[in-house]
């Protein structure tokens, strides 16, 4: 009986203890997504593009004027003989040999 | 007479020692039957006070500890984040600490007041007379950062405490401000998406009911109720946050340049609706929305109406194409000027009598021509195409105070009206609205719903889209095709008004537009210069718009067109759309990028001749 009665006193007393725990674990799970959600806001606020474009111009980067497009024809693929073949664009060839 | 024998020699008589009286106190047996009696007293007393307290008023005491032992703690949902298309974030919400005070508690309310000041940024004069008040609660300064919480915990000032409550941010400051909106101090949607899907974003508050010991801590055996809140969605949205600050950026760098009043620049997809961008200014800042006025607020693109002007001659001529009233091909005599009733209409500029293709009339944007055509298409017609173009009716974005804009009935029409409405004047549209018409257009005939919001993200992390947008046929593919050829030669044609608009490498199909704005106190006053367009014309991928209030020059050519290609040119790119141009046959020299930056109306001209578009 009084051993009963111990095993009751102490099944409460780990009861009592786990439910503290269970406490304590829920204030570090609020915590660390408090941290979670203040490190996306972070993140986002570091990768805003106004920030970039300022970092990137004190750089001296700049955003290019004007885009050049190469409008080509798909090449013939190299023979075994392993020389590649003329273009048979003249306009192609111009390119591809330069000013 | 009692006796007694009390020892050797002596006797009790009568309750004396012989020879002395024994007092009844002494007696043994009295004092045992008086302590017996203050016993069973106090006894008596106890089990009445027990009887009181466990029997009489138990449900009182019951009631008590309850209140003592027992707490509901209501627990307040997060806010639902705002996300760009590619998951950036365009709002979110963190935790704060907001300072409240039990003022009945504060013993020394000026040495607190000095204490919390130099803290919390107020004076403390404002503090302690918050403090000077019978109330048991009072806010002593809401949300503020975690690290003054911090302090002010330190602080240990009694009857001052912390509570969580959590704020809203916007990260990329105005990035995109009018669409998403702002919150109030309460984090209810006061504007814009924030407004719109408060509820969404919202969530549903829960609570904690528990038994808890002096500590504050739960008891092990009590009673324990969670249901926790519920955390509102993230909203995804179609907004593309790069393209977006490039036509913010745009749009400032245009109004800088060419003197303007305000201006919004719209991007979006024809094929799928999405909304890429909407840039309005003036602008704002919604972390501190309350310092701008309402009118930096406003989102013009879908809540200011204006007279589209020459852009509306798309209309004018699809529906022509579409009828079979006149082909890109069908030559007509175009005057500079032409009378309907008792008004004369002019073109923007003088010049003899022109004979010019349709395809020129709308390419050199000619009034008279655009006029003529209309005429022959009659005005049923005419609106029968405004009507399945879109005016009239809001675009279905379901944005707050969104306009359907103003498309009078035929029967409200003028004796004049033929010689106004085909040209863009006498009717009234958003921004929003004339870009679904170059959308349309764009997307072979197809109107396609435009959306803001792609989808959202529930509370366990699982994205649902929005849903397919509903679409109309509103030309037939042929004719938009047609009319697409037709509008390249805006950009490509040695006359057309619109080269400034030509993106090197594509085909860009576009019309400029230079409208008269209706004075409130009656007739005419200022411009809208605009250009809207869309590339690769081939195979549409974005349509942008832009609108400028009052530039200078006012033709659209000239001050919207070259903010259309900066923004045109940076989406292609970002996006990663090729030229998609079909290549020269074999032998034939390449193409040469036209250089020339256009052919802008000769400014020694001055303004047009008279009211009308001018473009």
């Amino acid at each position: 009986m009084a051993a009963f009665v111990f095993g009751l006193v102490l099944l409460n007393v780990f009861v009592a203890q786990g439910s503290f725990q269970l406490a304590e674990l829920r204030e570090q799970v609020a915590d660390q997504e408090r941290q979670y959600r203040q490190m996306r806001y972070e993140v986002a606020k570091s990768e805003s593009p106004e920030r970039v474009a300022e970092m990137a111009s004190r750089l001296g980067l700049v955003v290019p004027a004007e885009q050049e497009y190469i409008l080509g024809r798909p090449r013939t693929l190299v023979p075994e003989t392993g020389e590649p073949e003329e273009p048979a664009d003249a306009n192609m060839k111009a390119l591809l040999e330069g000013p | 007479m009692s006796t007694a024998t009390l020892g050797a020699g002596s006797r009790l008589i009568g309750g004396r020692v012989s020879g002395r009286r024994v007092s009844r106190l002494n007696r043994p047996s009295f004092r045992l039957m008086l302590m017996l009696i203050l016993l069973a007293t106090g006894l008596v007393a106890i089990s009445a006070r027990m009887v009181f307290i466990q029997v009489v008023s138990a449900d009182r005491f019951t009631s008590l500890a309850a209140e003592q032992r027992e707490r509901r703690i209501d627990l307040a949902p997060q806010r639902g984040a705002i996300l760009d298309r590619a998951g950036n974030e365009l709002a979110i919400s963190l935790d704060h600490n907001t300072v409240i005070a039990n003022p009945r508690q504060v013993p020394d309310k000026p040495a607190a007041a000095a204490a919390l000041a130099p803290l919390l940024g107020a004076s403390a004069a404002e503090i302690e007379q918050k403090l000077n008040t019978d109330r048991g609660f009072v806010y002593v300064a809401r949300k503020v950062g975690t690290d003054v919480g911090a302090q002010v915990a330190s602080l240990n000032i009694p009857g001052v405490s912390l509570v969580d409550e959590s704020k809203r941010f916007y990260p990329s400051g105005s990035l995109a401000a009018h669409i998403v909106g702002f919150v109030g101090l309460d984090n209810e949607g006061l504007g814009g998406l924030e407004s719109a899907h408060d509820g969404l974003l919202t969530g549903k508050p829960g609570f904690v009911f528990m038994e808890r010991d002096p500590k504050g801590r739960a008891i092990a055996a009590g009673k324990f109720i969670e249901r926790p809140p519920a955390p509102g969605h993230d909203i995804v949205l179609a907004i593309d946050r790069e393209i977006q600050y490039a036509a913010e950026a745009a749009l400032a760098k245009g109004i800088k340049d060419y003197g303007a009043k305000a201006g919004t620049v719209i991007v979006m997809n024809p094929e799928n609706g999405d909304i890429l961008a909407i840039a309005n200014q003036p602008t704002f800042d919604p972390n501190s929305f309350a310092e701008f006025k309402s009118d930096q607020r406003r989102n013009r693109a879908l809540v200011d109406v204006y007279e589209p002007g020459s852009a509306n001659k798309v209309i004018t001529a699809a529906a022509a194409l579409e009828a079979g009233v006149v082909g890109p091909s069908t030559m007509m005599k175009v005057p500079d000027n032409y009378r309907i009733a008792d008004k004369v209409f002019h073109d923007s500029h003088p010049h003899p009598v022109l004979n010019l293709s349709f395809a020129e009339v709308i390419q050199q944007s000619s009034n008279i021509g655009t006029i003529k055509v209309g005429l022959k298409l009659g005005k049923e017609r005419l609106y029968e195409y405004m009507e399945k173009f879109g005016y009239g009716k809001p675009t279905g974005l379901d944005f707050p105070g969104e306009s359907g804009g103003i498309l009078p009935k035929t029967d409200k029409w003028w004796d004049t009206s033929m010689g106004t409405i085909p040209i863009g004047q006498g009717v009234a549209v958003t921004p929003m609205q004339i870009m679904g018409v170059f959308a349309t257009v764009a997307n072979d005939g197809l109107a396609v719903q435009p959306q803001l919001v792609k989808g959202v993200i529930d509370e366990e992390g699982k994205r649902k889209p929005a849903g397919t947008p509903a679409s109309r046929k509103v030309i037939e593919p042929e004719t938009a095709r047609t009319l697409t050829e037709i509008l390249v030669g805006v950009t490509e044609s040695k006359n057309g008004t619109g080269k400034a608009a030509a993106v090197p490498g594509y085909k860009v199909a576009g019309k400029t537009g230079t409208a008269q704005k209706p004075n409130p106190k009656g007739g005419y006053e200022g411009y809208i210069g605009s250009f809207i367009g869309y590339a690769p014309a081939e195979d549409a991928k974005l349509v942008v718009g832009v609108m400028l209030d009052d530039p200078t020059p006012i033709w659209g050519g000239v001050s919207a067109a070259p903010v259309f290609k900066e923004v045109m040119q940076f989406s292609l790119r970002h996006l990663g759309i090729g030229p998609g141009s079909v290549l020269p046959p074999e032998g034939a020299p390449l193409p040469a990028p036209d250089r020339s930056g256009g052919a802008a109306p000769d400014p020694s001209k001055g303004a047009p001749v008279n009211p009308g578009t001018a473009d």
